[in-house]
């Protein structure tokens, strides 16, 4: 029996069970009230968003379920790097999504409670920032700067030495 | 604006996969949310080297003209000397002058602190204990100057304030005949204090080959025997030893030989058990890295080593004076996963080269895929061509004394090995090695941090000087330049390095009319950007 979805808009999407666990939040709901058959409300997260979402899991769902990784493991483990991101996760983040898209969808799987999916959209951030000022940062986010001059100058100032460390 | 609605927590995934500081800089300046998150990873390790200290002290130090008191934010320093002339130096004052100490006492998420160099003394050492208990690694040296001379007391109260110490490594400068800095009560401190808590503990001398001179077997020594032994009882959950300790070495490896089974990491020098040597090595079988330096191997070498043959899955291995060369090498190729190789002959004796060395360096390269750091004696072209044409993943490269190395085969290495961030190319009579295959060097290694030339490479010019200058932008040291090049061409070149701190020069024949002048050097560094110590070698 599937699992029906409710975006913030309304729209419903139909997922099979094992897709929906892909989601902490999703599954433990599911384990207390049982499938009642009800469209789930998820008023935090758009259609559009959503679909994205659905796919991701809809790929991953035959993932095994690992325990979380810990900050200090990610730290530490020397086995990965923070950009190795695989073929088909990389693609998905790239296809038709602009930098707004990508940060909705981050905050979807922090939502939700989808591990792989918040770690793939924070390294997917972390490797569009490097390299970059911070003036390119703004745009490409769409962000607006919000210091005084002199707000800018003195954090320039505190922070400098990091700049060609 | 979805990134407006991104919450804290969420900006702190993102910066801490961020792994370099200019980046980091690069979010502070974005506006205020970003800033109060990226601050605190621009913040959280302070590393690099002493002299470098004061540009934080200046901010540091009046915390409340501060956007935020950055102080809060750091939870690891590690500063290591910009010279190793401890004598001469004035690190250690210059650390007091800026006073790491009074930093260190409001910095409530310190847990790591390494200082390479003596650059604090038991009062401090007393100060920053009590201020962070949270304290999880520290590493202390215990020099000569007043300013650096940490000793028991200061252990003592690094054992009664900072309960959580999971790693200690402790080093003595001083000389072993006399005072170590710490004794038997230091010891014993840590013996009673850390009991099953430790994952590392080492415990180092710098005085070389002076073991075999102070095995005195007096009353003092035999407590610190049993204090150290001790330590290793208490801790038997050790996953990384080192000790090179003039006082018990040999009752301590025997002691460490009956308890430790968790071993990853051993490091051993100037002992004379090398059966207790060997059992450690064949009771640990999650060894990944050992390092044995200057032992005495007046047995069978080969048998001494058997136990290593255990652990295929070893990936650093050092063997720095460990009986002849050529008995030692054959050993190598049987470990394929090797990423660091060390295999030195012993500073106590003349190196003589042997023509066979060459051979196993070749097996040894062809076996060993993965090799990212070597360190090995090799002459003439042809080893370095086979390490050139094995190892594409080179990150280091050290081929000690070799000597009779030709352009071709350091060109062939640049372009082969395009990962190198150090290089030593040998000694001297290294005479054939000119700026045609320099600039080649200069041009394929963007990631160079250290070079450093033969000494007395006569036909080495400005050209080289150029090229470094135009495409090594992470050059910090520079070693054995030929002081002939002239006061004009360092002074158009240098400050075009823009990282660079260390700068030797060497003298040819005569070479003392090369001399740059008092002056001369400081308006050299005061041109350069980083620019700290100039030598000369004659």
């Amino acid at each position: 029996m599937p699992v029906i979805l409710q975006a913030s808009d309304g729209q419903q999407f139909p997922i099979e069970k094992n897709v929906a666990e892909r989601s902490m939040l999703l599954k433990n709901m599911l384990e207390d009230v049982g499938d009642a058959g009800d469209p789930i409300p998820l008023p935090n997260v758009s259609g559009s968003i959503l679909k994205n979402v659905i796919e991701y899991c809809e790929h991953h769902k035959d993932d095994p379920h690992f325990a979380a990784e810990e900050d200090k493991e990610v730290f530490e483990s020397s086995r990965k790097k923070p950009d190795d991101i695989d073929e088909w996760d990389a693609n998905f983040m790239k296809a038709g999504k602009g930098n707004e898209e990508l940060f909705e969808i981050i905050l979807a799987a922090n939502y939700l409670d989808i591990k792989p999916l918040l770690d793939l959209g924070c390294k997917t951030v972390a490797n569009m920032i490097k390299g970059k000022t911070p003036e390119q940062i703004r745009e490409m986010f769409n962000i607006e700067n919000d210091f005084t001059p002199e707000e800018e100058d003195q954090i320039r100032r505190e922070n400098e030495w990091a700049a060609d460390a | 604006m979805a990134v407006a609605k991104v919450p804290i927590e969420l900006l702190d995934a993102i910066f801490r996969r961020l792994p370099d500081l200019p980046d980091l800089y690069s979010c502070c300046l974005v506006n205020h949310a970003w800033f109060n998150s990226a601050h605190a990873f621009v913040w959280k390790r302070v590393n690099g080297y002493s002299h470098e200290w004061q540009k934080y002290c200046k901010l540091l130090s009046k915390p409340k003209g501060l956007t935020v008191d950055y102080r809060t934010c750091i939870q690891e320093v590690t500063l290591v000397a910009t010279t190793s002339d401890w004598e001469g130096s004035q690190d250690s004052e210059d650390m007091r002058r800026h006073s790491l100490v009074k930093i260190l006492k409001f910095s409530p998420r310190l847990t790591i602190l390494n200082l390479d160099f003596p650059a604090i003394n038991d009062d401090d050492l007393w100060i920053i204990s009590s201020s962070c208990r949270q304290l999880i690694a520290l590493s202390i040296v215990a020099g000569v100057q007043t300013a650096g001379s940490v000793s028991d007391e200061g252990l003592s109260a690094v054992v009664r304030n900072c309960r959580n110490i999971k790693h200690l490594r402790l080093k003595s400068l001083r000389d072993a005949s006399r005072d170590l800095g710490f004794t038997a009560r230091g010891f014993r401190a840590v013996a009673d204090g850390y009991r099953g808590q430790l994952k590392t503990f080492a415990l180092g001398c710098a005085g070389m080959g002076i073991a075999r001179l102070v095995h005195i077997d007096n009353e003092d020594d035999r407590r610190v025997k049993e204090a150290l032994a001790d330590i290793l009882i208490n801790n038997p959950d050790l996953d990384t030893l080192s000790l090179d300790w003039p006082i018990a070495v040999d009752d301590i490896l025997q002691v460490a030989a009956e308890n430790l089974k968790s071993l990853r990491t051993f490091r051993v020098g100037n002992a004379i058990n090398t059966a207790a040597v060997s059992a450690i090595l064949r009771n640990n079988l999650s060894l990944q890295a050992v390092s044995l330096n200057e032992l005495s191997t007046l047995n069978s070498v080969t048998a001494f080593l058997d136990p290593l043959k255990n652990h295929p899955k070893l990936t650093h291995l050092t063997l720095d004076g460990i009986g002849f060369l050529n008995d030692v090498l054959p050993h190598i190729p049987s470990f394929h996963g090797l990423e660091h190789v060390q295999v030195t002959p012993s500073q106590r004796a003349a190196s003589v080269h042997h023509h066979l060395t060459d051979d196993h360096v070749g097996q040894i390269v062809t076996a060993c895929p993965n090799i990212k750091f070597l360190t090995i004696p090799i002459q003439m072209d042809m080893p370095l061509m086979l390490i050139a044409g094995n190892c594409a993943n080179l990150v280091s490269l050290d081929i000690c004394d070799g000597k009779d190395i030709t352009d071709s085969a350091v060109m062939l290495l640049g372009r082969k090995c395009v990962n190198l961030e150090t290089l030593h190319l040998g000694t001297t009579q290294n005479t054939r090695i000119t700026d045609a295959s320099l600039v080649v060097l200069a041009e394929s290694l963007p990631r160079l941090q250290r070079l450093s030339l033969p000494f007395n490479a006569t036909r080495v010019t400005f050209r080289t000087l150029a090229a470094l200058a135009e495409h090594c932008k992470r050059l910090e040291g520079l070693s054995n330049v030929p002081a002939k090049v002239g006061y004009q061409a360092l002074k158009i070149y240098l400050p075009k390095m823009e990282r660079l701190v260390a700068l030797s020069l060497s003298m040819g024949p005569g070479g003392w009319r090369d001399y740059l002048e008092k002056q001369e050097m400081e308006q050299l560094k005061a041109s350069c950007k980083r620019l700290h110590q100039i030598t000369h070698f004659a």
